[in-house]
């Protein structure tokens, strides 16, 4: 069996809404299990006290952000080189998810910030390339809206989420390059500066926004297969099963 | 780690709970949009398989192969 196959919409389709539940209640799980661990099982910071907390949905949201925009620069670059359906259909289920994710990072950033630092916002190099990074999501959705032809706004897309990957690597080497409010990276490849059990609970939370992540751009994927692919037999075909409670395609 | 202090978080109550009330409004906001999205999707797709045999059928009866025959 090779992968290929699932370049075709009506291959990927079933396949998507399996795994879209699946995923789904393994984010809701880990969710639990992450919330717990970090509410009730985590200590108090001995620096900054109940506020660190935010960090087991800061950090997670500001990777996924990050990790989510260079999945969509590659679905981008793989549907500009291959002409693949799916892969631009792809890029453009993971946008809003990046984007909410990014949001959320911003936002729990600055109530973060203003106990700890004593302010919501600065333009500061991590805070304003992560502010860029939710522009980029937003420009690829619109730019997606703008032009009719769907295979033009695929394209151009498709060029403006390559383009813009160049700032994930900025955003995460920010805090290196320049001096910055921001602390530096708490948790690096065979290392970690936190208590085992504040990683462990960040670690679930951020296994758990991966999951959700998955979940939700396979179900938003299934809906873009369904508007672009509308009236070719396959969808009719899985129409049919739909309303007679059978397999569908 | 009580349940007043657990609300209160030693005067950080504020920043944690709008945190993740954000984060809880991002998240249900997504999932009404995904539903809305499926919905209107799945309503586009069926009125076109609705319409597919009469449309086909018009194109047969107006092509000029089927109206020389």
């Amino acid at each position: 069996m090779s992968l290929f196959q699932f370049a075709s919409p009506a291959r990927l389709f079933p396949l998507a809404g399996k795994l879209s539940v699946l995923f789904g209640w393994i984010a809701a799980l880990l969710c639990i299990a992450g919330l717990y661990v970090g509410f009730f099982v985590a200590p108090t910071d001995f620096q900054q006290g109940e506020s660190y907390r935010i960090i087991f949905i800061h950090v997670p949201a500001a990777w996924m952000a990050m990790v989510i925009y260079l999945a969509m620069a590659g679905w981008s670059a793989a549907a500009l080189i291959w002409n693949t359906r799916v892969s631009a259909q792809m890029a453009e289920a993971l946008a809003p998810t990046g984007a909410m994710f990014a949001f959320v990072a911003l936002w729990t950033g600055a109530f973060w910030g203003r106990p700890t630092w004593g302010t919501y916002w600065v333009w500061d190099a991590r805070l304003t390339s992560t502010l860029i990074l939710l522009f980029l999501y937003l420009g690829f959705l619109a730019l997606k809206s703008a032009i009719d032809d769907p295979r033009k706004a695929d394209r151009a897309a498709s060029l403006l989420a390559i383009v813009g990957a160049i700032n994930v690597p900025i955003i995460y080497f920010s805090v290196r390059w320049w001096n910055t409010l921001h602390q530096g990276s708490s948790v690096t490849p065979g290392s970690s500066k936190m208590a085992t059990t504040m990683l462990s609970a960040m670690l679930i939370m951020t296994l758990a926004s991966w999951a959700y992540a998955i979940a939700v751009s396979l179900h938003r994927v299934r809906s873009l297969m369904l508007e672009r692919e509308a009236g070719s037999d396959w969808v009719n075909h899985h129409l049919r099963h739909a309303a007679t409670g059978g397999p569908s395609a | 780690m009580n349940t007043a202090s657990l609300f209160d978080f030693n005067g950080h109550g504020f920043f944690v709970w709008s945190s993740y009330g954000m984060l809880l409004l991002a998240v249900l906001a997504e999932l009404f949009f995904l539903r809305r999205q499926r919905r209107r999707a799945l309503s586009q797709a069926r009125q076109l398989t609705h319409e597919a045999p009469a449309r086909r059928a018009r194109v047969q009866e107006t092509s000029p192969d089927t109206a020389s025959s």
